[in-house]
């Protein structure tokens, strides 16, 4: 071997032992990175976690999130180089674990500073290190599970808290509306209106979030549902009132004997229109009241009757204005008052119902809209009549005291207590309606 | 010789030192690493303390070694009358010229390898006498300096089963020798070899292998091998490691070993790095020396004797607790030795 050749080799071997000492240092550096790296990314990924699942409980957007998560995760790689760094190897250093390694006397420590040739490279190389699985694999396993966990996990929707309703319940601002539109008209007592609007304000004064509950919406529809009421029955009240007025008129006119039973209609209308929810006022009242106790119309001036008359007019047009029902309502108070004016058979008006099969009275009461409505299907009516020969279902006739009425046809004498009556033979229906014989007597009038 | 550390110098001393080793096994069988250490401490300028049992060889192997340096030898064996006039020498009232005057006469120590024979019999007047003109190599007597001749090498011996009427050697003079060596009682097998190659009385044949120029040449050269800084700090690490909280094995040490132990250990190493024909002394060299150099430089505390623990015990502990390199290992590796 040449002088140059064995140079050539010398270098030859000289520059893998560097290679090696460099591959060496590369990777203690790197593991001394990584165990300084590990716990902080570790840390890292658990508080990462805990805060993408508040991000996501929150249904806040998560990809800027994530981003920071990147940025902190190389702040912490970053962090990890600067702590490692007093602990990294150099070159020389790892020269040194190999030749202790192989048992090489320090020989390539002496070789690098020329005091001696450098050795063969043994076949294999070893750095007398060994990789602890445990260390590297357990923490970033653990990260892993923390944002796979943090990501899949199932979150309940969030509850979305209800705004504060902009608008009152339509029944609420339909009540203001008719209360509006009735303190315009001086015509009612303005107590019971501010007694409804003193409702409608406790109703108000509810929290916002509460106007739209089921029993603040209830109430609303009550009151305006009671307000209904009053304005219809009211209404009624002052058609009845109005007519039976320019039936007196005419009757004045004829100079006829009627005079004295309109009197009573008359009072009637006028206790109905004092004593209903929505009463008149006092001045009108007193009018009418005048007017009722007056047998004759002529005492009233024309013009004062004719005030009055236009005064109940406008009252009508005004609570059917409230009700916003326009000409349904006024042809049910007007066929309303038919029914109770004419009998079966009688003539009368062209309106009123022709002879033959189709005679009789005309619709039943309360059944003459010419569109029917479900909303006062639960409408409680005040059923007043003093003619019992008139009655209608369900009204309270009279209470008395007297003995109990009882049918003697069905008395089977005493019976003892748990003993069965009638066995009944099957088949039979068990519940059925029957009307007490106060019923059966006004049925049997009635449809007499 | 030159004193250039060349290969060619490198051979030829190797290949001395070797015969050297081969003359020095000749007169004392099964004795390898005695023989071994006493060369290293021979080229490290070191003085031996040897500690055996009578007749295990240890005057044989001083007057092979001179005869195989070709160097004076002297033994001396110490009494506890003996007095330090009696080892470096007396001034003696002559007359010269005419005149009285004082001449000094030399005493056993000025030779080249002197052999203190149960140097704990003698006084501590005499133990100091000597052991100063081992740390100085001279003697001032009378106001006169007189160096001793070069090379000057005292193997010193003591009988560790005969305590009375002995002066132990105190820690401060032990330090002054590189090596303390047992000289173990040999095996069968080296026992009947004894028995078939010696004769009582009769001296074995030691072929001359060097002058004394010639180990002083070899002394010099010894100085030139190589230490690299990983194996001084090695050796520091080593040293330092033997103070009380400084290793888990220090906390049995009452006292642990001087900078001159670390300066010995060097020099020892570089000896057997020359001795086995390196030009850089390794690991290996301090670990195979350290017992011999800081097994007597250190002393044992209360709890440790009574533990049954030993200086050479705790020293081999420590090589195994000081890692060579002052590498710190990461968390995610360990250390795989090699098969």
């Amino acid at each position: 071997m040449t002088s140059n050749e064995s140079q050539d080799q010398a270098a030859k071997t000289r520059a893998r032992w560097l290679a090696a000492a460099g591959s060496l240092q590369r990777r203690v550096n790197f593991h001394h990175w990584l165990s300084r790296l590990l716990p902080v990314a570790t840390a890292v990924c658990a508080v990462f976690a805990c805060l993408l699942l508040w991000v996501r409980s929150e249904e806040m957007a998560t990809q800027p999130w994530w981003g920071a998560f990147a940025v902190a995760m190389v702040l912490a790689a970053a962090g990890a180089v600067w702590l490692s760094r007093k602990s990294w190897i150099s070159r020389d250093e790892a020269l040194v674990r190999l030749e202790s390694e192989h048992r090489l006397h320090n020989q390539l420590s002496a070789a690098q500073e020329g005091v001696m040739p450098w050795p063969e490279v043994p076949a294999t190389l070893n750095d007398g290190f060994r990789l602890r699985y445990q260390r590297v694999l357990v923490p970033p396993a653990a990260a892993a599970v923390f944002l796979l966990a943090a990501s899949l996990v199932y979150l309940p929707a969030k509850e979305v808290e209800t705004p504060a309703p902009v608008a009152a319940p339509r029944a609420w601002e339909e009540a203001q509306r008719m209360i509006d539109q009735l303190k315009e008209e001086e015509l009612f007592a303005q107590e019971q209106l501010e007694q409804y609007e003193n409702k409608l304000d406790a109703l108000r004064d509810q929290p916002q979030q509460e106007w739209y509950e089921h029993g603040s919406l209830e109430a609303g529809e009550s009151l305006k549902s009671d307000m209904r009421n009053a304005v219809e029955e009211t209404a009624r009240n002052m058609e009845w009132a109005e007519q039976t007025l320019n039936e007196m008129q005419k009757e004045a006119e004829k100079d006829e004997g009627s005079l004295e039973e309109l009197s009573p209609e008359l009072q009637q209308a006028t206790e109905g229109l004092e004593m209903g929810d929505l009463p008149l006022d006092q001045q009108t009242l007193q009018q009418l009241k005048q007017m009722a106790q007056s047998i004759n119309p002529r005492e009233l001036s024309q013009e004062q009757m004719e005030k009055l008359k236009q005064k109940l007019r406008e009252g009508t047009q005004t609570c059917q204005n409230c009700l916003g029902e326009g000409q349904g309502l006024a042809e049910a108070l007007r066929n309303a008052e038919q029914v109770r004016r004419k009998r079966p058979g009688e003539k009368g008006d062209e309106e009123g119902p022709p002879g033959g099969i189709t005679r009789g009275p005309g619709h039943q009461p309360l059944a003459l809209m010419q569109e029917p409505s479900d909303a006062e299907n639960n409408r409680l009516e005040k059923v007043d009549n003093t003619d019992l020969s008139r009655a209608t279902l369900g009204e309270t006739q009279a209470l008395e005291a007297r003995q109990h009425r009882t049918d003697p046809s069905t008395y089977q004498g005493p019976t003892s207590a748990g003993q069965v009556e009638a066995k009944g033979s099957g088949g039979e229906t068990v519940w059925r309606d029957s009307f007490t014989p106060e019923e059966n007597q006004v049925l049997q009038k009635y449809f007499r | 010789m030159e004193n250039e550390l060349s290969d060619e110098n490198l051979q030829t001393a190797s290949t001395k030192l070797q015969q050297l080793r081969g003359e020095l096994q000749n007169v004392l069988f099964g004795q390898e690493l005695l023989i071994d250490l006493v060369i290293v401490g021979l080229l490290a300028r070191g003085h031996l303390l040897l500690e055996g049992l009578p007749g295990l060889g240890k005057t044989e192997l001083v007057k092979g070694l001179a005869k195989a340096l070709q160097v004076e030898a002297k033994r001396v064996q110490f009494t506890p009358d003996l007095l330090p006039g009696d080892i470096t020498g007396n001034p003696m009232l002559q007359e010269v010229d005419g005149r009285r005057e004082f001449v000094f006469q030399k005493g056993p120590l000025f030779a080249n390898l002197v052999l203190a024979d149960e140097i704990n019999r003698a006084s501590p007047k005499t133990q100091s006498a000597l052991l100063e003109a081992m740390q100085e190599r001279r003697v001032t007597v009378m106001g006169q300096t007189h160096p001793l001749p070069p090379p000057f090498f005292v193997l010193a011996t003591q009988n560790p089963i005969e305590l009375e009427g002995t002066y132990p050697l105190p820690e401060a003079q032990l330090d002054r020798f590189l090596f303390k060596l047992e000289v173990n009682r040999n095996p069968v097998e080296v026992l009947e070899r004894i028995i078939q190659h010696r004769e009582l009385g009769a001296e074995p044949e030691v072929n001359a292998v060097m002058s004394g120029e010639e180990l002083l040449g070899l002394m010099d050269l010894c100085r030139q091998i190589y230490l690299p800084p990983v194996v001084a700090n090695y050796i520091a690490r080593l040293v330092d490691a033997t103070h009380e909280g400084r290793s888990k094995h220090a906390e049995h040490i009452k006292f642990g070993a001087s900078p001159r132990a670390a300066l010995a250990l060097a020099a020892a190493g570089k000896a057997r790095a020359l001795l086995e024909n390196r030009k850089n002394t390794s690991f290996e060299d301090v670990q195979a020396l350290a017992p011999s150099v800081l097994g007597h430089r250190i002393v044992l505390d209360y709890t440790a004797k009574l533990e049954g623990m030993t200086a050479r015990s705790l020293v081999a502990g420590l090589l195994e607790e000081v890692p060579t390199q002052d590498l710190e290992v990461p968390q995610t590796l360990q250390e795989a030795k090699m098969g």
